[in-house]
């Protein structure tokens, strides 16, 4: 397994190797759907040049990412390309040893519920098999290297591959059960991007769940367990502020980074939903509109981790793909990393419903983006309507994505504990539906 | 989200008993549950009950969802298959075909909301100085050849123009029908009109090809519209008079030359096409041809965004191919059909519809020959102004008519 997973490494080096010396990559880095006012390289290397001139980078409204990011790129900016590669080797190497230990913890899982025979008695085509599994991590890192998405995201040079590799090494530590080092990395995800705050609860349940803490909130264990996770995350997230403010000796960078993102300044059109909504709105209503549409994000941490607490790792993938939707400024980037896990439920496929509408959304709507975004502003023959019309649908694709997923999960836990084959009271058979 | 058992045979009554479970996964199990006149409900008890669901959520989950409901609507799409394509086909050929109707059309049509008619005050009366100038153009170029850069220059500093030349050449891939050679030199003559009071950062350019058509009437129009320029005082920003030589190639020298930019070193690089799947189910030939079918109408789709006589050329004789394209019964003409609906069939029937439309009917030799040269032609717009025809065809159309070829080839 490690040499394919070696093979495959070395071939998506290879692609984003022979891309980056192709003459695409100006028209990648421009593309909006692939860079955000965020993680643009272009704005990277602005704030790098402003940091040598002497004069603080947040003050011209340019530059909005993190004092730790510029500083990496103050030593790092002779090897960009290899860093960008890197990260994203890194992230499909962490993400296939987090599927690989999935997989042994689902086994124990089930084996724990047939021995206290918890699953009834037809359910032999629902359990997982090793054989079934085996492929599992490498398609989870084959899912990541070779999607379209993070190969655009890489040969752009956005730093949405940092993020990403973040995240993942996030998950990583989690799997591992190390709570020490979760905590650093959601802090590390969260200082970068704000949106991974919402990632604390998947992972609270899941190292929960590997230390054999039950979780209920009456338990002094369960809020002992939440609260040192708690207090650890946010003293590594205190502990990389005062950081940055020590590098920079200034706080300009918090209204720079979270203030942007929090109240959405910048309406350049990209794949999420924001943008044209502010662009239309009046100036009265916008307060309130912010708010909802950010409540919006983490509003469904809450119902989630009550409903999936007992499968915390399904709640992450969800989490991240509610993050990757909503999130103030999206990109392929954020799309990518929550694809990655799709692999991991391959055994959904036969309670999957809608797959092939959502593929054919997803597909066709990635396509016309381009296509849109030139008639709108080159051609001049169609305007933002056509492009939001676009965006619309490739978020609404995304959304039943993971409803579809949610469904397939839940009625597969259903039928396990109630069997494949229900019996209605008068003996007929009865089918099950989603109300 | 509760998941309800459905009877779909329905008890004797009539009453659709409906047990709805709440909940998912439960460590343990309540009591069974008790039905009352019609609706009972059960709980497990470890787990919240949810938020009841709106009616437009509970509409469109329906339809989604529920199982019935999309049998229905399966079947009833899949027994009108046949008769959807046919008038979905017949729709979108007659409405293309009804642009040329009155009521669809208009002969004129002046977008600009700023500009009421009723402001509009006509004071360009020099239609005759444009005929002269354009007798005398004719004239001129006869004489030098190709293009009068001398007489041009002449004229419009004449006119009290800033007037500089530029010369070019440009080396083609292969020498084609036209021009015959492999290396095109030409100039351009442009002239300035400079705005008094604002900055050259921007201006306006007004121009016409010289050269490969005989143009002359639109030169001589250009020339008189810059005496007239001349005379106005008020212009906000610089205009430039540009008469470019070999039509295309001269206007993009031109403007590589004002943007300093060089662009004919970015080639429009395409992707191949992917591979074809290798898992096919055991209908492999269906499978084949509902991906090649869902990737045609991308391919189309996109393709009229832009291009949309392409994409119109493209879908009538390609989608009756595609909807036919199966390997069971009369394969052979099905063959035929599909190489007589290929692109390049369909360019040469197309030139020689044109040509007999145009009353000036060409034999079968002289329509081949205009075909390759049409074909030469869009390879070498490709290599010089990066236009995506012929990539286009044929990276993205021919592959799917290959896996069409497939289809009906499959054994």
């Amino acid at each position: 397994m490690a040499a394919s997973l070696v093979l495959v490494l070395v071939v998506a080096v290879t692609v984003r190797a022979v891309l980056f010396r192709s003459s695409l990559v100006e028209f990648i880095s421009e593309r909006v759907e692939v860079v955000s006012p965020l993680n643009s390289w272009k704005r990277v290397v602005e704030g790098l040049a402003l940091l040598d001139l002497g004069v603080s980078p947040y003050s011209g409204n340019l530059f909005h990412e993190t004092p730790l990011t510029l500083y990496l790129f103050h030593f790092l900016i002779d090897y960009a390309e290899f860093v960008f590669m890197a990260m994203d080797v890194i992230t499909a190497v962490a993400l296939y040893i987090v599927a690989d230990d999935f997989n042994k913890v689902v086994f124990r899982k089930q084996r724990i519920a047939f021995e206290f025979q918890k699953y009834a008695p037809d359910v032999i085509t629902l359990v997982r098999t090793p054989k079934e599994m085996y492929h599992i991590p490498l398609k989870v890192a084959l899912f990541y290297l070779l999607n379209p998405f993070t190969v655009l995201t890489c040969v752009a040079k956005s730093t949405c591959a940092i993020n990403n590799a973040v995240i993942a090494i996030f998950i990583l530590a989690t799997v591992k059960g190390s709570a020490f080092l979760s905590a650093v990395f959601l802090a590390l995800a969260a200082y970068q991007s704000l949106y991974p705050v919402a990632l604390f609860a998947p992972a609270l349940l899941y190292l929960a769940q590997k230390h054999y803490v039950l979780v209920n909130l009456h338990s002094t264990t369960f809020l002992l367990h939440l609260l040192k996770y708690a207090v650890m995350f946010l003293g590594c997230l205190m502990v990389i502020i005062c950081l940055s403010f020590f590098l920079l000796n200034s706080w300009s960078f918090i209204p720079s980074t979270y203030g942007f993102i929090l109240s959405v300044p910048d309406l350049t059109p990209n794949i999420g939903l924001f943008w044209y909504f502010f662009a239309e709105m009046f100036e009265h209503f916008r307060l309130f509109f912010v708010c909802v549409f950010q409540i919006n994000v983490f509003f469904y941490t809450l119902p989630l981790s009550v409903k999936l607490r007992d499968h915390p790792m399904f709640f992450m993938f969800v989490q991240l793909a509610i993050i990757a939707i909503f999130k103030s400024y999206p990109t392929v980037g954020d799309v990518a990393l929550y694809m990655a896990f799709l692999p991991m439920w391959n055994h959904l496929y036969r309670f999957l419903r809608n797959i092939f509408v959502v593929t054919c959304m997803l597909i066709s709507s990635s396509v016309l983006f381009p296509v849109l975004w030139h008639l709108w502003i080159y051609a001049g023959s169609a305007n933002s309507n056509f492009y939001y019309a676009i965006t619309l649908a490739f978020n609404v694709g995304q959304i039943l994505l993971v409803s579809d997923y949610f469904y397939a999960y839940i009625r597969r836990e259903y039928h396990l504990i109630e069997g494949l084959n229900l019996k209605s009271k008068d003996g007929k058979e009865a089918h099950v539906v989603l109300k | 989200m509760c998941a309800a058992l459905y009877c779909p045979g329905g008890a004797a009554s009539g009453l659709r008993r409906e047990v709805s479970v709440r909940g998912g996964v439960g460590w343990g199990r309540s009591e069974p549950p008790f039905p009352s006149s019609g609706v009972g409900t059960c709980q497990y008890s470890h787990s919240v009950p949810l938020p009841p669901v709106s009616l437009s959520q509970v509409a469109e989950m329906g339809l989604l969802s529920d199982p019935n409901r999309r049998q229905v609507l399966t079947n009833l799409l899949t027994r009108m298959n046949t008769p959807l394509c046919f008038m979905c086909y017949i729709a979108g050929v007659s409405w293309f075909m009804g642009l040329a109707f009155e009521p669809f059309i208009l002969r004129m049509y002046t977008s600009e909301n700023a500009m009421g008619s009723t402001m509009v005050d006509e004071n360009f009366v020099y239609g005759d100085r444009a005929l002269s100038y354009a007798r005398e153009f004719s004239a001129h170029g006869k004489k030098a050849g190709e293009m009068p850069v001398e007489w041009l220059v002449k004229t419009m500093s004449g006119l009290g123009l800033e007037t500089h030349t530029q010369t070019f050449s440009r080396t083609l891939p292969f020498p084609d029908e036209i021009r015959e050679r492999y290396m095109v030199k030409g100039t351009n003559v442009y002239g300035i009109l400079r705005a008094s009071r604002a900055a050259s950062t921007e201006s306006i350019v007004l121009s016409t090809p010289v050269g490969i058509r005989q143009n002359s009437q639109a030169a001589g129009l250009l020339l008189a519209l810059a005496s007239y320029f001349r005379g106005q005082i008020h212009w906000a920003k610089d205009i430039i008079f540009l008469f470019n030589d070999h039509d295309m190639i001269g206007m993009e020298a031109w403007l590589e030359a004002y943007h300093d930019v060089n662009v004919t070193a970015c080639v429009l690089c395409c992707f191949p096409d992917s591979g074809l799947p290798t898992e096919l189910a055991a209908h492999g030939w269906m499978t084949l041809k509902l991906i090649s079918v869902l990737y045609l109408a991308l391919l189309l789709g996109c393709i009229t965004l832009i291009n949309f006589s392409l994409g119109f050329i493209l879908a009538v004789t390609l989608i009756p191919a595609a909807a036919l394209a199966e390997p069971a019964p009369h394969r052979t003409l099905k063959a035929l059909f599909l190489i007589l609906m290929s692109p390049i069939t369909i360019l040469l029937m197309c030139i020689y519809l044109y040509h007999e439309l145009a009353e000036y009917p060409i034999t079968l030799l002289e329509c081949w020959q205009l075909l390759l040269q049409a074909v030469a032609e869009s390879i070498l717009d490709h290599h010089l102004y990066s236009s995506i025809v012929y990539p286009f065809v044929v990276f993205f159309i021919y592959p799917c008519w290959l896996l069409l070829w497939n289809v009906v080839f499959w054994n």
